[in-house]
């Protein structure tokens, strides 16, 4: 490793430490610690929410996958985007604005609790759960990929990489929660971004330019140009349905929460939306050269070894740019990993200091005893995802993809139905909740549990959000249909969301 | 021999995802104008 790849690394490293510490100063409460104060702007709202989504997943793990299938993953780019576009235009208002109606609202559980009126706070307990269960995985997704590259870049073993990564990430959301979180994001949403437009056409020139690279692919195997090339229905809507996910992510949708006003959401959409549809184009790039570019007959010199395909864009880094720029893109990459682990931690975090312990523990505890304990939440919980990425087995896309899904059906039909359609109620909620969160549970297990494999029915391959997703959908309808009707109050409430300017 | 992306696959990644972002610019400047 060069010096000047090691200085670039650690002025990234001191400037997010920095962040967090001027964001310390600026907390006094729970509700500046997760969620600034509602005082984003759009700009902010809409990197910060885009960092925090495409984590170590659009650096390392869409790439990866380029790299392995071609134009055939491009399905699942193209059923993100839709997604994202479809809950910045239809979730982000409106959750702002009944949140702010639903007795100010500041985590999912506080909202879905206050939604329906639950007293028995066993909404509250149930979301809690699901947050605490698929952000372990999620937030281990993030710490597999920062230990993959600080073993890949600076010859570390995998559990150094591992300790060091997980330090850095807890001391600063640990210190400046919510805001230090947003505007670390959003530095590291534009740091993101330039890595993905640069090392394409850096790798692309390299190969002698566009044609050159497309040929030399085609020469590998003519598969690789075409999307639809082996794409089976299954496969397809599988792929696609990774959008399905968006409407339930607790550390996206979080983001639609604090911002200043629903004024700035067409700005943050458009930013949002730019913003993530580029950087998709730059990891598809990246992992299409990289077919050519690491192959026998390419500059690379020989294919990326087996099982290592998700570290092309840290050889690219290494091979490709000097040693400062390469420390750049290095810092990038690792701002990806962090922008979406310190989200998580914090939603994770106010699950525990807001829903469980001033829930049910101190329902008196102060403001500052519960900046407190979501701090000291941050360090338990990221020692279980530490725990569970011990495993150098797991990639970062499978561990994204069952976390993803989980959060996806659990809290997306609830989500969506909570917001638009009056008739729900706490039981529809919870009975979506509880068969969302098991279906995605059950469904990745089938063949260990039950011995059902894809290959005697084709229908299981389908990714598990699909299954999840229609049957909380309908668990939700049917057990809201079932019991008693909203009281006045959740309507006139539901009414006021509809119309009211915030 | 030359080879090149096929017609259905330079549609499928230059049509739906730059739609999104002309449609996210769209409804931003019609409620700039609103």
């Amino acid at each position: 490793m060069e010096l000047a790849t090691i200085i670039t690394f650690i002025i990234y490293l001191v400037g997010m430490l920095a962040i967090g510490i001027a964001a310390y100063r600026l907390t006094s409460n729970l509700s500046d610690y997760v969620l600034g104060g509602r005082r984003l702007g759009g700009s902010v709202a809409a990197l910060s929410a885009g960092a925090s989504d495409m984590s170590s997943w659009l650096l390392l793990g869409l790439p990866g996958a380029m790299y392995i299938g071609g134009m055939g993953e491009i399905w699942i780019a193209v059923g993100l985007a839709i997604g994202a576009y479809l809950n910045w235009q239809f979730v982000a208002a409106r959750l702002r604005k009944y949140t702010k109606v639903a007795n100010d609202s500041i985590t999912l559980p506080d909202f879905f609790e206050n939604r329906f009126h639950d007293k028995s706070k066993i909404l509250r307990i149930i979301s809690a759960l699901v947050i605490l269960v698929f952000f372990a995985f999620y937030t281990s997704s993030g710490l597999v990929g920062g230990a993959l590259l600080f073993e890949a870049s600076f010859g570390m073993t995998y559990t150094q990489a591992l300790w060091i990564g997980a330090i850095v990430i807890i001391s600063y959301t640990f210190l400046g929660g919510f805001l230090a979180v947003s505007w670390t994001d959003f530095f590291q949403g534009i740091l993101m971004f330039l890595a993905l437009i640069i090392v394409p056409l850096v790798a692309v020139s390299e190969m002698g330019g566009w044609s050159e690279t497309v040929n030399a692919v085609g020469a590998i195997d003519p598969a690789y140009l075409d999307a639809f090339q082996g794409a089976t229905f299954i496969g397809v809507v599988s792929l696609l349905a990774w959008g399905l996910g968006y409407f339930g992510q607790p550390h996206i949708v979080t983001r639609f929460m604090a911002v200043k006003s629903v004024n700035e959401i067409p700005k943050a959409r458009a930013v949002g939306m730019t913003w993530m549809v580029l950087a998709l184009f730059g990891a598809i790039f990246t992992g299409f050269v990289g077919i050519a570019y690491f192959s026998a007959n390419g500059p690379g010199g020989q294919a990326l070894p087996d099982g290592s395909h998700e570290t092309l864009f840290i050889m690219f880094t290494q091979v490709l740019f000097n040693p400062w720029v390469a420390g750049f893109l290095l810092a990038a990459i690792l701002s990806a990993i962090m922008s979406t682990i310190d989200s998580q931690l914090l939603v994770s975090s106010s699950a525990l200091a807001e829903d469980v312990y001033k829930g049910f523990i101190r329902k008196e505890a102060s403001q500052k005893e519960l900046v407190w304990v979501g701090r000291i939440g941050v360090v338990v919980i990221a020692l279980v995802a530490i725990a569970l990425a011990y495993n150098p087995e797991s990639t970062v896309l499978d561990l994204v993809g069952y976390a993803w899904a989980g959060f996806g059906a659990a809290f997306g039909p609830v989500l969506i139905l909570a917001l638009f359609w009056k008739r729900m109620t706490r039981n529809g909620a919870l009975a979506g909740m509880i068969v969302g969160g098991l279906t995605v549970i059950i469904w990745a297990e089938l063949e260990s549990w039950f011995g059902l494999s894809p290959e005697q029915f084709p229908i299981l391959g389908l990714y598990e959000i699909i299954p999840g997703f229609i049957l909380a959908w309908i668990a939700a309808m049917a057990f809201s249909y079932v019991g008693e009707e909203p009281s006045s109050e959740m309507i006139e409430e539901f009414e006021q969301s509809k119309t009211s300017i915030l | 021999m030359e080879y090149g992306l096929t017609t259905a696959t330079w549609l499928l990644l230059f049509i739906p995802m730059p739609l999104l972002i002309i449609l996210s610019f769209v409804s931003l400047f019609m409620r700039r104008s609103e």
